[in-house]
């Protein structure tokens, strides 16, 4: 049975139903009950009555009292229950009833009530018998009233005496006090009702009505709705679960948002663009990554076919790819595997892509996961690394990258050809496998120094080729340094300058030296003095300048000519040159204008010694073309740093001495004193 | 689900609890009048063998308004003289002897004035007679035996309470009467010209009650049991039970255990023996019986199958 009123209500009446039904049950057995005792009792007291009477009236007849059978019954008739009370003879006249009327009357007359077979009964039986009407309210009671007569022991003749009683009044009486307690109860318990229903409403419906609005209002959205009630009953305990549980989902959603924001943040802060699309192709998501590079807006491409981010020579191509894969067509190719596409920006400017493509199932909805990665940058990297390479095997210088070890890890063919090594003999080696033995030990220190800490060096440098030949080359050294800083490789390149080399002493060699006889000219002349006249400075010895004047010279070029001139030049520069060191220097200033310069000379006598052999020598004769040639000459000397420390004023003295040798006398030495300046 | 069906029991329930509060059995009320062979009853009242609870005694001035409460319901048990009980049953009344209490041997006399001098002397004297009872049994069987008619004798109908009055005031000549009052009246000169010796056996007081009382049998045998040991307290200290006696009797302790002469108090196996089926008391029944009707003091047949129940003796 389903109860469509509220229980507040319900329980309310159910109770006060089943008071009132109750009450009224239990009112109509005791009535009843209490009917039936009240019948029960005054049977028997109408019984009492009548045996009572019985035989007083007997012995009052017997003596013919009629007087005082009227009496008896009078004290009887009182009695507020009665209705009849009558004795009739043996034949049933009424000897004395409490109604007048009835007296010497046939009872049958009178008292049709009266059953006559009962009557007869009593009086065959001698016992008293009651009767209650259909009804319940009359009770009738019988007895026999008998006189003896005188003829023998046991000549009885009996009359009746009947008794009516109103049961309605012993009945109203017994009821009284279950009418009025029934009264009692029913109020009681209609109170009883009121005060459950206002207990339940407070206990119950208040706080069930709070716990539904706070339901409510959470259902509706309002997450931090709690009930709030307290106490240690049922209600209190659920209210307390179903805040709990509230909470918990609360939580629950709070996380899942985390998580989601999270998600959310991440599938944003990927580097790579990320497009997730239907099976259709519609775009449904699209990271920050995608918008930078697509220079599309989220909005703008939400909803939209994924063949806009390409170039449109190839969006018919990929609706088709779409329309195979959603019949069914699962090319491996496709899923999970990287391809290059090309792909076109918002701008309409193409770019070439790289794109990764998943298949993700979310709520059983098969999407698809685009990642795509811009690879311009990587295209053009190949590219100058192809256009490197293609540099690298060109070059006419050669190229070698060692690694920060300095293991060569590849040299271009220039290298091969220049050194003699093939690519093959050199890779794992070091650079200095072939070095030329030329340089010490400081040499290659500084060079590595200034490469640690400039970055690069650069110089001619001599190495030895596969042959063992040596060969000057200009080598240019770079250190290529990584992202952290450190040095990842060296470069070195270099070229062959040997011819180079050739052309450049061909050109010393025409700047520093006299044609004829090879000697310094007078540039390197001066070159060489001021050195030494700088070094001889720091040193303990002394060093010395010779000008030498030729006799005769002049004679011979002009009796015997210019050639036989030019070959006593060149055997006067070979005879002055025997007479000195490899350390010092013989010069020939121009004519017949010859120096020597004695560097670093112990004591005087050397320089003596020096200067009475050249002056022996030329006094020698020379054969030209069959020619026998006497000249002689004279020689002026000045002492570094003794007589001088700069340029012009050693030339000055050494000249003012030479002037003093020859004018004291061909053959002669002179050494600059001061006294000569006079 | 709350379901309403499911409350309907609550009430009837209420109901039944209430029905279970039924009222307590009133006791079984036992008349009798004043006799020697009754007075047993008194003594295991007195010594607290029955329980008034369950057994109440009524005291009646005369064996006619015993029988006349035990007719009308006031009564149910009756302690009565076996013609007394036939007359019940004779009238339709479903009754039982449960109990015989004594056998009369002696107790129940004619006193006659000194100057009547027997039985044939009675002849045109005044005779109280309570007709409604054993009186009349008495005398019809007294004048049976000694050639005597009803008519030959005036009869005064006197219930036994009157009879000693009568006696004194010389309203009679003779009086039928029974212990305590015939040794009143030998005291006050009468002399004994019958007793119920010369009908020996004839003479039983029994216990009687309305069938519907063999329904709960429990009150009577508790009662029946309380008489027996009540007869075991007569022999065995017959002084102090004297002593009882006597007060009620209104006769001396000795003139009390003197009455004791004239009955027989039959124990439990003589009432077994009495009462069954082949009991002697059968015997006794129908031939007392016979008698009455013959002296139109019965009606109609008697029953002593009916009569007689010996489930309480057992």
């Amino acid at each position: 049975m389903h109860v469509r009123i509220p229980i507040k209500y319900l329980l309310p009446l159910i109770l006060l139903i089943f008071s009132v039904a109750s009450t009224a049950l239990i009112y109509l057995y005791d009535r009843t009950r209490l009917t039936e005792k009240v019948t029960e009792q005054m049977t028997g007291v109408a019984a009492d009555r009548l045996t009572g009477m019985q035989g007083t009236l007997e012995l009052l007849l017997e003596l013919d009292e009629h007087n005082g059978v009227s009496r008896q019954l009078a004290a009887f008739s009182g009695l507020p229950d009665n209705v009849t009370l009558l004795i009739t003879d043996a034949q049933g006249r009424v000897i004395a009833s409490n109604r007048q009327a009835d007296r010497s009357r046939h009872i049958t007359d009178r008292h049709p009530e009266i059953s006559t077979s009962i009557m007869t009964e009593v009086i065959t039986r001698r016992t008293i018998e009651t009767r209650l009407d259909e009804q319940g309210r009359w009770l009738d009671a019988y007895a026999s009233v008998c006189t003896r007569g005188s003829g023998s022991l046991r000549s009885d003749s009996c009359g009746l005496l009947y008794h009516r009683l109103d049961l309605s009044y012993h009945q109203r009486i017994a009821l009284q006090p279950l009418k009025t307690q029934t009264g009692f109860i029913a109020i009681a318990m209609t109170a009883a009702s009121l005060l459950l229903g206002y207990l339940i409403h407070l206990m119950l419906f208040r706080r069930t009505a709070i716990l539904a609005e706070t339901v409510n209002r959470y259902a509706q959205g309002e997450r931090s709705a709690r009930s709030g009630l307290i106490g240690g009953d049922e209600i209190a305990h659920l209210a307390g679960n179903v805040d709990a549980m509230m909470g918990r989902i609360e939580a629950d959603e709070q996380a899942l948002r985390a998580k989601e924001q999270r998600l959310k943040t991440l599938f944003n802060s990927v580097r790579d663009p990320i497009v997730v699309t239907t099976l259709e192709g519609k775009i449904i998501s699209f990271n920050h990554a995608a918008e930078k590079l697509f220079g599309y807006s989220t909005g703008e491409v939400y909803g939209r076919n994924i063949n806009i981010l390409m170039p449109q020579r190839d969006q018919q191509t990929h609706d088709s790819h779409l329309l195979h894969y959603r019949a069914g067509v699962r090319n491996s190719t496709v899923i999970g595997k990287g391809r290059e596409l090309i792909a076109c920006n918002a701008g309409g400017e193409e770019f070439p892509v790289e794109v990764t493509i998943t298949e993700m199932r979310d709520s059983d909805e098969l999407q698809l996961i685009g990642v795509i990665r811009d690879i311009s940058e990587r295209v053009e990297a190949e590219q100058q690394m192809r256009l490197s390479q293609q540099v690298f095997e060109a070059a006419g210088e050669a190229i070698v990258i060692t690694d920060a070890d300095t293991r060569i890890i590849d040299v271009n063919p220039a290298y091969e050809e220049i050194t003699g090594y093939s690519r093959e003999e050199m890779i794992g080696e070091k650079p200095s496998k072939i070095k030329s033995n030329r340089y010490n030990h400081e040499f290659y220190e500084q060079m590595w120094e200034s490469i640690n800490r400039t970055g690069s060096w650069s110089g001619e440098i001599w190495d030895r080729r596969k042959g063992g030949e040596t060969f000057p080359k200009w080598l240019n050294i770079n250190s290529i340094r990584n992202a952290h800083g450190e040095v990842s490789h060296y470069v070195g390149i270099f070229s062959d300058i040997t011819a180079q080399k050739a052309v450049e002493e061909q050109l010393e060699q025409l700047a520093y030296y006299d044609p004829l006889t090879k000697l310094p000219n007078r540039a390197l002349y001066r070159d060489r003095l001021e050195r030494e006249l700088l070094q001889v400075q720091r040193r303990p010895h002394i060093s010395a300048l010779l000008f030498i004047d030729l006799d005769k010279f002049k004679q011979v070029n002009d009796t015997l000519g210019h050639d036989i001139g030019d070959e006593l030049l060149i055997a006067v520069a070979e005879r002055l040159t025997g007479c000195v060191r490899a350390s010092d220097t013989v010069c020939r200033l121009g004519g017949d204008e010859f120096t020597v310069i004695l560097s670093d000379v112990e004591k005087i006598e050397g320089i003596t010694r020096v200067a009475s052999g050249i002056i022996e020598q030329l006094q020698q004769p020379f054969i030209l073309q069959g020619h026998e040639v006497e000249i002689g000459g004279s020689i002026g000397i000045a002492l570094m740093p003794q007589d001088a420390t700069d340029f012009v004023e050693i030339n000055k003295k050494a000249d003012i001495a030479m002037y003093h040798a020859k004018a004291s006398g061909r053959g002669n030495y002179q050494f600059y004193t001061e006294g000569l300046n006079g | 689900m709350l379901s309403i069906r499911s409350l309907l029991p609550l009430p009837l329930l209420l109901l039944l609890l209430a029905a279970c509060s039924e009222p307590p059995q009133e006791a079984i009320r036992l008349g009798t009048n004043v006799w020697p062979g009754y007075e047993p009853l008194y003594l295991a009242q007195h010594l607290d063998l029955i329980n008034p609870d369950e057994v109440r005694l009524v005291e009646y001035p005369s064996a006619s308004e015993v029988i006349r409460a035990f007719r009308n319901r006031s009564l149910e048990a009756a302690a009565l003289t076996l013609d007394e009980a036939l007359l019940l049953q004779q009238d339709g009344i479903p009754v039982s002897v449960i109990l015989v209490m004594d056998i009369s041997d002696g107790g129940d006399v004619i006193m006659a004035r000194k100057d009547v001098a027997n039985m044939v002397a009675l002849k045109g004297k005044r005779v109280a007679v309570e007709s409604g009872a054993l009186g009349a049994y008495v005398i019809a069987r007294a004048l049976e035996l000694h050639g005597l008619k009803l008519a030959e004798i005036e009869v005064r109908h006197l219930d036994v309470s009157a009879h000693e009055a009568a006696y004194r005031d010389g309203e009679v000549d003779a009086v039928v009467t029974f212990e305590p009052v015939r040794t009143q009246l030998l005291n006050q000169g009468a002399h004994e010209i019958f007793s119920s010796r010369e009908m020996p056996g004839e003479i039983v007081d029994v216990l009687v009650v309305h069938n519907a009382m063999l329904e709960q049998p429990q009150r009577l045998q508790s009662l029946v049991k309380g008489w027996f040991s009540a007869l075991d307290h007569l022999k065995n200290q017959p002084q102090s039970a004297a002593g009882i006696i006597a007060k009620r009797l209104g006769v001396t302790p000795q003139e009390a255990l003197d009455s004791y002469q004239g009955l027989q108090l039959p124990s439990r196996q003589e009432n077994q023996q009495l009462l069954s089926d082949s009991g002697s008391l059968h015997v006794t029944v129908e031939r007392l019986g016979a008698t009455m009707r013959e002296n139109a003091l019965l009606r109609g047949e008697a029953s002593s199958k009916a009569l007689l129940f010996d489930g309480m003796v057992k």
